[in-house]
């Protein structure tokens, strides 16, 4: 589909547009309606629905259809405050308030020294995590995301975050991998952290098997690679939408990615074995913010 | 940016909310509050923070405009009919409200005067409020039996602007409270 229809599809930039309007223009005291009502009329996007609805008949296996049906709103509705909150940060300044969970984990991971690579997953908002770290450490951190499939929301996305720029905040997309894995290793090696999501495999890079939920399914390995070559330690890390503008930060014991053995793949293995364990818990307690729109598993989605 | 950390009670500062009734409600709850230290907290001043005020104030919102609605479809069909049509019409209404005004009204408004962003949606918000008290008062003078949920309204309004006066005196406590909480500006 070409042209202006274009704009209007799931991904399309009419939708950021709008957002953007909205966080502009809707007072707060009328934003629950617009969320609401916003969040049922995305329920009509087919395979986003059934993506979610199937992750939840994997996180909830003794769960029915339909009521995984009204899980998915609530997915959908955590979803759009979580993103408003994002739009609003980029144009306002607006920050949420913040409980820190695992604050011995975070000081050491914003007054470390050395290098750090921060293990996220597609929950809350982790545009503002990110940011917020930025403004509250000295630190720089360089942010890895999934690029925009379309490109006319990939051009906005990049005029919104240029607006928001920061300077202890770089943002590159994962499409080139080896390029990006050189960057990523000097960044490390010159004391910065790098925030990468570990819960979702985009096409084109490298991954291993891990088990979800009971079930096999595909992490990317770069993260863990990167935490091996540079021997900088992973910091799982969640930022979840605990009401309204308010979040939670999850900071985990860090992961050491250390080559013990002959087999590279094996040492690798062990430390996405414990990633994947401490994803799984999150995400038992708040399914209601992973936001996977895609099956995680393929068998799921037969 | 005002921010309080680790102190759980800080979220009954007066700043952190926005309408006169809430300010005054929170304030009496703050002086009744005991200190409560909660490691690991950040809590931003701001006056739209509150999350119990937003959803009170959006449902009372939601309530009069499909009040008004209803009040207005129920002479030509039946109340239940007119009610699902009221609590349809409530929810397009409040939206359509917001889009008129941001891509209408106030693009023509800075084709006249300059308008910072910032100001827009102090500006919609006003003229919202103002249209929401409207639909109150028509329906509180209308003959629907819905009509006590309009006068309801309108006395919330009345001890909105009591409050706002009240206020006035309570300012200098207000900051007073703000700074015992050590806000950093």
């Amino acid at each position: 589909m070409t042209g202006w229809r274009q704009r209007f599809l799931v991904r399309g930039v009419y939708w950021r547009q709008l957002l953007r309007f909205a966080v502009l223009n809707v007072p707060s005291w009328i934003e629950p309606i617009v969320i609401g009502f916003w969040s049922l009329f995305f329920l009509l996007w087919g395979p986003g629905r059934r993506g979610v609805m199937h992750n939840l008949k994997a996180i909830k296996p003794a769960s029915t259809p339909v009521a995984n049906f009204f899980r998915t709103y609530l997915v959908f509705w955590n979803f759009a405050w979580s993103i408003t909150d994002t739009a609003r940060f980029r144009e306002t300044r607006t920050v949420p308030d913040w409980e820190f969970v695992g604050l011995e984990h975070f000081e050491q991971l914003r007054t470390g020294h050395g290098g750090a690579i921060i293990l996220t997953a597609h929950m809350g908002s982790y545009d503002l995590g990110a940011h917020v770290f930025s403004e509250t450490s000295t630190r720089r951190i360089v942010m890895v995301r999934a690029p925009e499939v379309d490109p006319e929301t990939a051009e906005f996305e990049v005029a919104q975050q240029e607006r928001a720029r920061s300077e202890s905040l770089r943002i590159d997309f994962n499409t080139k991998a080896s390029e990006l894995a050189l960057e990523l290793l000097h960044a490390i090696q010159n004391g910065d952290l790098v925030a990468i999501q570990g819960d979702r495999v985009t096409p084109g890079i490298a991954t291993m098997p891990a088990t979800l939920f009971g079930r096999t399914t595909q992490m990317p390995a770069g993260p863990f690679a990167l935490a091996m070559a540079s021997r900088a330690p992973l910091f799982p890390l969640f930022i979840m939408r605990a009401g309204r503008r308010r979040y939670r930060l999850i900071t985990c014991a860090p992961i050491h990615v250390e080559r013990r053995s002959r087999h590279r793949d094996d040492d690798l293995q062990s430390a996405i074995a414990q990633w994947s364990s401490q994803l799984e818990d999150v995400i038992r307690r708040a399914w209601y913010q992973w936001f996977a729109f895609e099956p995680y598993d393929e068998e799921l989605a037969a | 940016m005002k921010v309080v950390r680790d102190r759980r009670d800080a979220r009954w500062l007066p700043g952190r909310f926005n309408f006169a009734l809430f300010r005054l409600l929170a304030y009496a709850r703050l002086r009744a509050a005991s200190p409560r230290r909660a490691c690991g907290t950040i809590l931003i001043v701001d006056r739209y923070q509150s999350a119990f005020e937003t959803y009170t104030v959006a449902a009372c919102v939601l309530i009069v405009f499909a009040a008004f609605g209803t009040s207005l479809f129920e002479a030509s069909m039946s109340m239940p009919a007119a009610c699902i049509l009221g609590a349809l019409f409530a929810i397009l209404l409040a939206q359509l409200l917001a889009v008129i005004l941001g891509a209408v009204v106030i693009p023509i408004l800075r084709m006249v005067i300059r308008i910072p962003d910032a100001l827009i949606v102090t500006i919609n918000g006003a003229v919202h409020m103002a249209l929401v008290t409207t639909a109150a008062a028509l329906l509180a003078v209308s003959d629907s039996r819905l009509r006590y949920g309009g006068a309801a309204f309108l006395l919330l309004i009345a001890a909105n602007a009591l409050a706002a006066i009240v206020n006035l005196f309570l300012r200098d406590s207000f900051l007073a409270a703000e700074r015992r909480f050590g806000v950093e500006a």
